[in-house]
């Protein structure tokens, strides 16, 4: 899996396309647990988002420099080897910046942590970030790793952003919280239930392939 | 052999390495941590008890119905006990709902906070909400800082209000539309309603059965 196949090889190139070209949620379709679940509300968005891409920004440049160095360093058929413990290691990184994020937004923003629970010890498991590091991070530079994995949490949490503004809007009639509409507005509730979210995201993805169609750039990697 | 106790050596020295930065960032958040629970108790404790001054420490007395309660002693300024706080938890339609209860001296309710609850946002979340008129920004100033952007003092959720007043007996769940008194139900969102009402009732019923608990040391 060759990620920027068909795709300019440039710096601009490597951050951008996880913006829109891959985007993680909407075009390679990753992360979709988190999605889901924190797109209730903008604020929990961006809360999200930031913390997803600081965790793919760590786990990625140490990833990449781990990786690198090994496979400077022992003959090809001893890094083969390593290769097969690969998946543990990254895990273990993974898991260590989750913590290090879920200990620093309890320290230093302890509402936002209360609001989102559960979803940022999950972040370990978001399938974006250990994708990321199989499929980019090993096999590249640390330079264009870190720019994917900006690129990528970017496009993530943009998507969460778009996701949760139609939903907030549209179930709550707020946005970050605040009213948006006149007392006369009455929110629509299933936005903010489950099937909102399968159906604001179904719609959306729909969007991003019309696109894609539309640009006769049909090729998913 | 040979092959597994090096890939078992590798991935002990991450591990190592990972485990010796966790031992570290622990070690800067925890005083933080601390701070911002303390902070958030004190808040807590002058939301729920208005009147009170000064406040104890956390104090613990058996129930009669068997198992011991959590309170907090609130002092007026005269020094005399003005009314107490404890802690009440049950679950909600998704998630625990916990609150911090205030009850003066006669038995009556004098304020709820909720402590923590992730319902569902534009139903049982609302449980929370306050009127109009917040700006966008000293929302978003709370999220980070846990105090509010502008100066104004921060408004009280309507539906937490109901319950300053009332005796444990008078705190019954009535209908969103329903008249008469009592605590009326979050539209859409009788299940949460239901706990919250429920947990302050039993709280601050059981708590007053015990008896007005005696004076305890403080300040």
């Amino acid at each position: 899996m060759s990620a920027a196949r068909g795709g300019p090889e440039g710096a601009w190139g490597q951050f951008s396309k996880g913006v829109f070209r891959l985007n993680p949620i909407f075009v390679i379709i990753l992360g979709l647990c988190p999605a889901l679940a924190v797109s209730v509300s903008v604020a929990n968005a961006i809360g999200m988002g930031a913390a997803a891409t600081f965790v793919l920004l760590g786990s990625t440049l140490v990833v990449s420099s781990l990786m690198g160095t090994l496979r400077r360093f022992f003959s090809p058929p001893l890094y083969r080897q390593v290769q097969r413990i690969r998946i543990p290691i990254y895990i273990v990184v993974i898991a260590s910046f989750v913590t290090i994020v879920d200990l620093v937004m309890h320290a230093w923003a302890p509402a936002l942590h209360a609001r989102l629970g559960i979803f940022v010890p999950l972040i370990v498991v978001n399938c974006i970030i250990l994708g990321r590091a199989e499929a980019f991070a090993s096999r590249h530079g640390v330079g264009a790793s870190l720019l994917d994995a900006l690129g990528m949490g970017l496009g993530f949490t943009l998507a969460l952003c778009l996701l949760s503004a139609v939903r907030e809007l549209l179930g709550a009639g707020r946005l970050f919280g605040a009213p948006v509409f006149g007392p006369a507005f009455r929110p629509a509730l299933v936005m903010t239930l489950a099937p909102g979210a399968l159906i604001t995201l179904g719609l959306l993805m729909g969007l991003f392939r019309y696109r894609r169609l539309r640009r006769g750039d049909d090729g998913l990697l | 052999m040979r092959e597994t106790l090096r890939l078992g050596a590798l991935l002990a020295a991450v591990c190592a390495a990972s485990g010796l930065a966790l031992g570290f960032v622990q070690r800067a958040t925890q005083p933080r941590i601390e701070q911002a629970a303390a902070r958030e108790l004190a808040e807590s404790l002058a939301v729920v008890l208005p009147g009170a001054a000064g406040f104890s420490g956390a104090r613990e007395r058996p129930l009669p119905g068997g198992g011991s309660v959590t309170f907090y002693d609130g002092y007026g300024a005269d020094g005399r006990i003005a009314g107490y706080a404890l802690p009440a938890e049950r679950q909600g339609y998704q998630s625990p709902i916990r609150v911090l209860v205030g009850i003066a001296t006669d038995g009556t309710v004098t304020g709820v906070r909720v402590l923590s609850q992730a319902e569902t946002p534009g139903l049982g979340a609302r449980i929370e909400e306050t009127e109009a008129g917040e700006s966008l920004w000293a929302r978003i100033g709370l999220l980070f800082g846990g105090r509010g952007g502008g100066d104004a003092p921060s408004p009280r959720p309507w539906f937490l209000e109901q319950y300053a007043g009332l005796r444990a007996d008078e705190i019954v769940l009535r209908g969103p539309a329903e008249s008469g008194k009592g605590i009326h139900a979050v539209t859409g969102a009788t299940i949460t309603s239901r706990a919250l009402t429920d947990a302050v009732r039993d709280a601050v019923g059981e708590f007053m059965r015990a008896g007005v608990p005696e004076e305890g040391r403080g300040g």
